[in-house]
C-alpha cells in the first residue's frame, strides 16, 4: 500500500473525517482518532495489509506516518 | 450464587484488569455516568449519586447473578478508565446482553487496554453463552460502527429483547454475535 493509498484509507475508512490529513499529522490533533478508529486501524492492518500489528505500538504511535510504518 | 461482595470477579488480560464494581469505584462510575457527553446514550434519565449507586449495589446488584458490572482498569497506570458488563444472563438458553460499555476517561480512547477489555470480557462470557445481544441507539453511529467492527450484526430476525428497543426516548437497534462470530473477529483483532 502506497503512502497516498494509506492516507486515503485512513481518512475515509478509519477516521471517517473531512479533516485533511498527511503522514506528518499528529494523531492527537485528529478528533476522530478514538476507540473506533483504533479498532478500525487494526482491522484494516489485518485485512488490507495482512499484518497483525501490536496494539501497544498503535497506542504509542504519534503521527499518521507512525501507523503507516507499522504496516511495513 | 457467588457472593459478589466477598468474591468480586477479577479478570486479567495483558494490558487490562477488569474488576467487579465495588464501593471503591463508586465515585468513578458516578462521575462518568453523569458526564453529559456519555450520559446521552445511557438508560439513566436522572443524576446519579454515590448514595444511589450504593443503594443499587446493595439492594439489587449483589443479589442478582444475571448481571455484571466491571470496571476497566489500565494495568500499566492502574487507572480506572471505564466500565463494561452484561445483563439478562440466561444460563439455560445460553445468552445474555452486553451492557454498560463506557469509556469514562477519554485519555484512554486509543489505549490497548480499552481494546483488550472487549476480548477479556468476551472470553469470560462465551464460556456461559452461545450468543450475546446488544442494543445501540440508532443515532449513535460511532457505537454502531464499533460494535460491527467487534463482530456484531444487526438482528434481522425475531427481536429477542423488545423492551430494549426504546430507551429514554431513543430508538435502539438489536445486534447479536454468536460465539463463532466472536472467535473470527478475535483472531483478526487480537
Amino acid at each position: 500500500m502506497t503512502q497516498e493509498e494509506f492516507v486515503s484509507k485512513m481518512q475515509d475508512e478509519v477516521l471517517d473525517t473531512d479533516q485533511e490529513i498527511a503522514m506528518e499529522t499528529k494523531l492527537e490533533e485528529i478528533e476522530e482518532w478514538d476507540s473506533l478508529a483504533f479498532v478500525s486501524f487494526i482491522a484494516i492492518a489485518n485485512t488490507a495489509a495482512g499484518k497483525q500489528v501490536d496494539r501497544t505500538a498503535v497506542q504509542n504511535a504519534v503521527t499518521v506516518g507512525d501507523l503507516y510504518a507499522l504496516l511495513q | 450464587m457467588r457472593d459478589k461482595r466477598k468474591e468480586p470477579l477479577r479478570l486479567e488480560g495483558k494490558t487490562v484488569v477488569l474488576e467487579e464494581i465495588a464501593p471503591k469505584y463508586f465515585s468513578y462510575v458516578v462521575a462518568w455516568r453523569n458526564n453529559p457527553e456519555l450520559n446521552k446514550y445511557l438508560n439513566q434519565p436522572f443524576v446519579l449519586t454515590e448514595e444511589l449507586e450504593k443503594k443499587w449495589y446493595e439492594e439489587t446488584y449483589v443479589k442478582d447473578d444475571t448481571q455484571g458490572l466491571l470496571v476497566i482498569v489500565d494495568k500499566k497506570t492502574n487507572t480506572p478508565i471505564g466500565t463494561t458488563g452484561w445483563a439478562n444472563m440466561d444460563r439455560e438458553r445460553r445468552r445474555c446482553t452486553g451492557e454498560r460499555l463506557l469509556l469514562g476517561d477519554s485519555r484512554f480512547r486509543t489505549s490497548a487496554a480499552f481494546l483488550e477489555s472487549f476480548f477479556v470480557v468476551g472470553d469470560f462470557l462465551y464460556r456461559s453463552v452461545d450468543t450475546m445481544y446488544c442494543h445501540v441507539a440508532v443515532e449513535n453511529k460511532k457505537a454502531m460502527r464499533l460494535d460491527k467492527m467487534l463482530g456484531f450484526q444487526v438482528n434481522q430476525g425475531e427481536i429477542q429483547y423488545p423492551q430494549n428497543l426504546l430507551v429514554c426516548g431513543l430508538v435502539q437497534q438489536e445486534l447479536y454475535r454468536t460465539n463463532e462470530m466472536y472467535e473470527t473477529i478475535r483472531q483478526q483483532l487480537l
